[in-house]
């Protein structure tokens, strides 16, 4: 699981109360030097003929040298540590509703504390004080990375493969995109996106349509208002997937449809829209590369269906039920691995228990590192 | 002559001999509870089970040897049952069977030791008649040691192995049912040998009875039936853990053989199991004048004369050469009046004599009315020719 | 111990075949139309042979015959067509599974000559 590790990295540094040199400091490569740089000025000017536009060195933002001050070590200290106590976490971070850690907070040491409050009793043991889990565990946590902070991907998780499927969808997103150009939001709508859909009765309406192409032109009769009305409704929907069509409904659908509406001429925004709401929908995506030559759905089509996977030579034979009745012949689904002929013999189970007795682990490395040697072959260490 | 039932010997070898000796330790015949499923669970485990229903049956523990539900799958049985051309009759799960061993599954419903037993009876008595129609005058001493040959361990392992029967590493459940199950474990269990504990076998090994005894009290190869402590006890070296581990190995192997031969007479019948055991164990060649070893081979060969009622024999120098040089030869014949009954070569004259009266001896013994011999279980088949009885000899010379 | 196994197995000494293929590779094209067609039909007729097919992804197709005395024999059979699979799978069936030798003996036997060896001792003798 990715869980923004570059904001746990970036946390401690927040924390580390030593000030980092800054990237351009440490970035101290430079293959002119600003003497030198002084010194190509004039060809600066040829070249731009008058004023040249940005840095004279354009391969590093050197920043500004530092001004040669006279003031005293202490003085620069001071100076130094009130910039590195200025909040310097990324805006985006700042504004995030994840369960950050807790910065650093600084309290009075034992002795300010007891010439201000008489009163002050030090504390003799951890009773009462909150516990929290080092940095490293943070993430893991309840309530620091919840279900809500899960990546949830526009396009559907579940990837439709069957082709007459696939052309259900595909029908209702043209019907879809007509209704929106129907009402004149297409425009607005083409980058926004559509809602989901996840009700039966919602895409049975947009099936219902019928669309008429002539001459590439295609015109919608059916309730295009109702269909449009559900695509551009805000309500935040409850999660929901895309009505599961079987291969046989789909298979009745597309038989019932009159084959012309696949004749619909894309133009780029119409595209753009197909294969987005495509994608939504199904999780199939549409190489831009290929899209492009896409002039009509059907190529829509041919482009997103793929043939089906061709059978394992075990489920051919299996299917075809070759070997049924010969009790001599034993087919396997997987390859047979050393640990499967041990198991047949009956020694495996033997192995498993000496390997257990011996902590080692019974198969991999366990928590050996492997391979030391490549290693060092390879210069990593 | 009626049929041999030899499922009903048990009970008659049980109780014909009470007051000879202490009954052999041998596999219990209790039936052992194992409800519905094919797992061996004891029958105090059940009682348990049924008060606590309403919770969920504790996994069962894996079973020692696979379960016959998986027999009809495993092609390496299906082929097992083809290269032996058994009949259909016999079913996957009954060879399946037969592969598990009492040191793998030591419930005897689940194990081969009844099948090995019936087999075992079978195989013995088919060779036993057909060596003594054979060789009618061999002594009992051979006669055990011809039966071992053919339907010892040892060869009954060869002929385990020529079937193609492989051993399973260690027997469990998950193992391809088509192995033989067996391990050489710490309980040795005796389970197709039937004899009797001689009394005097606390005396020690040197303590031997003659083989008149034999015949009655000890195994069918004449082997003395020892308490299973007595044979741990020997010398601890590596040697003889080696020698009982292939003791072991052979008596599992052997037990296949005599539990399909079991097998195939409880299913098929007794001339099946007859025909089975002429093609796979008598086919094989054996050499009955390689058994003997003479001791006293000019006194026996005179007293055989004296009995027979032969004159008594002289050696005669038939030939000889170098008698000075490093290396003579002399032929020796033995002659009964004027019949010659032997020769031999020898190096000296008393090794020729002895030869040539070892070859006499053994021509004598290994008297055999011809290859087409009828045996008594010929009889069994219908529409036999009447029976006429072998000649039997009437015993050793000494 | 004097006895010898005089009679073999009748059905031959292979008692196991391997086969494996690789779904993907162009080299086992073969193998995977012998194992469609062809292996059906040879499994019902030797049905003494246990036959294991299995996969072996990425591999080339090899045969691998197990025998009574306990060797295999191991042919690869990558690029050959179904009929010349057939030819090596017959021919692991027929193998004895001993390695190959060459004989240069018409006869080979465990027996003693059936003529016993000649004596010097005996018959007419021989003139000098």
């Amino acid at each position: 699981m990715r869980r923004l590790q570059s904001l746990q990295l970036a946390v401690p540094s927040q924390c580390a109360a030593a000030p980092r040199p800054s990237f351009a400091a440490a970035r101290a490569i430079s293959t002119t030097s600003p003497a030198r740089s002084k010194n190509t000025d004039w060809i600066r000017g040829k070249l731009w003929k008058g004023e040249a536009p940005g840095p004279a060195d354009p391969y590093t933002q050197r920043m500004e040298p530092e001004a040669q001050t006279n003031l005293p070590e202490e003085a620069l200290e001071s100076s130094s540590s009130s910039r590195s106590r200025r909040d310097k976490t990324p805006a985006a971070v700042r504004e995030s509703r994840l369960a950050l850690p807790g910065r650093r907070t600084e309290v009075a040491a034992e002795k300010e504390l007891q010439a201000s409050d008489p009163t002050y009793v030090p504390a003799a043991d951890a009773e009462g004080l909150e516990e929290i889990g080092p940095l490293s565990t943070w993430w893991e946590q309840p309530g620091h990375w919840g279900e809500e902070s899960e990546f949830k991907g526009f396009g559907s998780a579940v990837k439709v493969v069957e082709k007459e499927v696939l052309e259900v969808y595909l029908r209702r997103a043209v019907v879809e995109a007509l209704a929106l150009q129907q009402k004149g939001v297409f425009a607005e709508w083409a980058t926004k996106k559509w809602s989901e859909g996840g009700a039966r009765g919602e895409m049975d309406q947009a099936l219902a349509a019928q669309v008429e192409v002539q001459d590439g032109k295609a015109t919608l009769k059916g309730d295009a208002s109702a269909i449009a009305e559900a695509l551009t409704s805000e309500a935040e929907e409850v999660e929901s997937t895309p009505p599961v069509i079987t291969v046989e409904e789909a298979r009745e659908m597309t038989k019932s449809w009159d084959s012309s509406w696949k004749n619909v001429a894309l133009d780029n925004p119409l595209r753009f829209a197909l294969r987005k709401r495509l994608y939504q929908l199904t999780g199939v995506l549409i190489p831009d590369a290929k899209l492009a030559a896409a002039n009509t759905a059907k190529h829509i089509l041919t482009l997103a269906a793929r043939d089906p996977k061709p059978l394992k030579l075990a489920q051919v034979l299996e299917k075809r039920n070759a070997f049924g009745d010969l009790a001599n012949v034993k087919v396997h689904e997987r390859r047979v691995g050393p640990i499967d002929k041990e198991v047949a013999v009956g020694r495996w189970k033997v192995i498993e228990e000496e390997l257990k007795k011996r902590d080692l682990p019974v198969t991999g490395y366990g928590d050996a590192p492997r391979n030391k040697e490549r290693d060092w072959l390879t210069g990593k260490i | 002559m009626k049929r041999i039932r030899p499922s009903r010997w048990s009970g008659q070898l049980l109780q014909a001999r009470r007051g000879a000796g202490i009954p052999a330790a041998r596999t219990p015949l209790c039936l052992a509870v194992r409800c519905q499923s094919t797992s061996s669970v004891p029958a105090s485990d059940s009682s348990t089970l049924d008060s606590s229903s309403s919770a969920s049956p504790p996994p069962a523990p894996p079973l020692p040897a696979p379960s016959f539900d998986r027999a009809p799958q495993s092609a390496k049985l299906a082929a097992l049952h083809a290269r032996l051309s058994l009949s259909k009759k016999i079913p996957l799960q009954t060879l399946a069977r037969a592969l598990v061993t009492p040191s793998a599954d030591a419930n005897p419903n689940f194990n081969n030791a009844n099948l090995a037993y019936l087999g075992s009876t079978i195989i013995n008595f088919h060779v036993y008649e057909y060596l003594v129609c054979k060789w009618p005058r061999l002594p009992m001493a051979i006669l055990y040691e011809a039966l071992r040959a053919y339907a010892g361990d040892e060869s009954l392992q060869q002929i385990a192995r020529r079937w193609g029967v492989e051993a399973a590493a260690a027997p469990g459940e998950e193992v391809d049912p088509g192995l033989l199950q067996w391990k050489a474990g710490e309980s040795n269990v005796v389970n197709t040998r039937w004899g009797y504990i001689r009394s005097e076998a606390a005396k020690g090994k040197a303590w031997r009875r003659g083989l008149s005894s034999r015949v009655v009290l000890d195994s069918d190869f004449g082997d003395q039936v020892s308490s299973s402590s007595s044979s741990s006890s020997s010398s601890s070296a590596s040697e003889s853990e080696r020698l009982e581990y292939n003791t072991l190995q052979s008596e599992a192997f052997g037990s296949v053989v005599q539990a399909v031969i079991g097998a195939i007479y409880t299913h098929c019948g007794r001339d099946e199991a007859k025909a089975f055991v002429k093609s796979h164990i008598l086919s094989r060649e054996l050499d009955p004048s390689r058994l003997f070893q003479f001791k006293l081979p000019t006194r026996e060969l005179a007293m055989l004369c004296a009995r027979e009622g032969f004159e008594p024999p002289v050696a005669r120098l038939e030939s000889e050469t170098g008698r000075l040089s490093r290396t003579p030869v002399y032929v020796v014949g033995i002659y009964s009046g004027k019949e010659k009954l032997g020769e031999g070569t020898g190096a000296s004259l008393d090794v020729a004599r002895r030869k040539a009266c070892m070859t006499s001896l053994k021509a004598w013994y290994l008297y055999s009315p011809g290859n087409k011999v009828r045996v008594p279980s010929d009889m069994m088949e219908p529409g036999a020719k009447p029976w006429t009885a072998p000649h039997i000899d009437i015993g050793e010379i000494i | 111990m004097t006895v010898k196994a005089l009679r073999a197995i009748a059905d031959g000494k292979c008692k196991k075949l391997d086969l494996h293929y690789c779904d993907w590779a162009g080299s086992s094209k073969g193998m995977n139309g012998f194992i469609k067609s062809l292996l059906p039909k040879f499994a019902a007729a030797n049905p003494q042979i246990e036959f294991a097919v299995s996969p072996r992804p990425g591999k080339h197709p090899v045969i691998v015959g197990h025998y009574i005395n306990g060797r295999t024999k191991p042919i690869c059979v990558r690029n050959l067509s179904p009929y010349e699979i057939l030819q090596k799978v017959e021919l692991l069936r027929d193998a004895s599974g001993e390695k190959l030798r060459r004989t240069n003996k018409a006869v080979l036997s465990t027996k003693p000559s059936v003529r016993g060896i000649w004596s010097p001792y005996h018959g007419k003798g021989m003139a000098v």
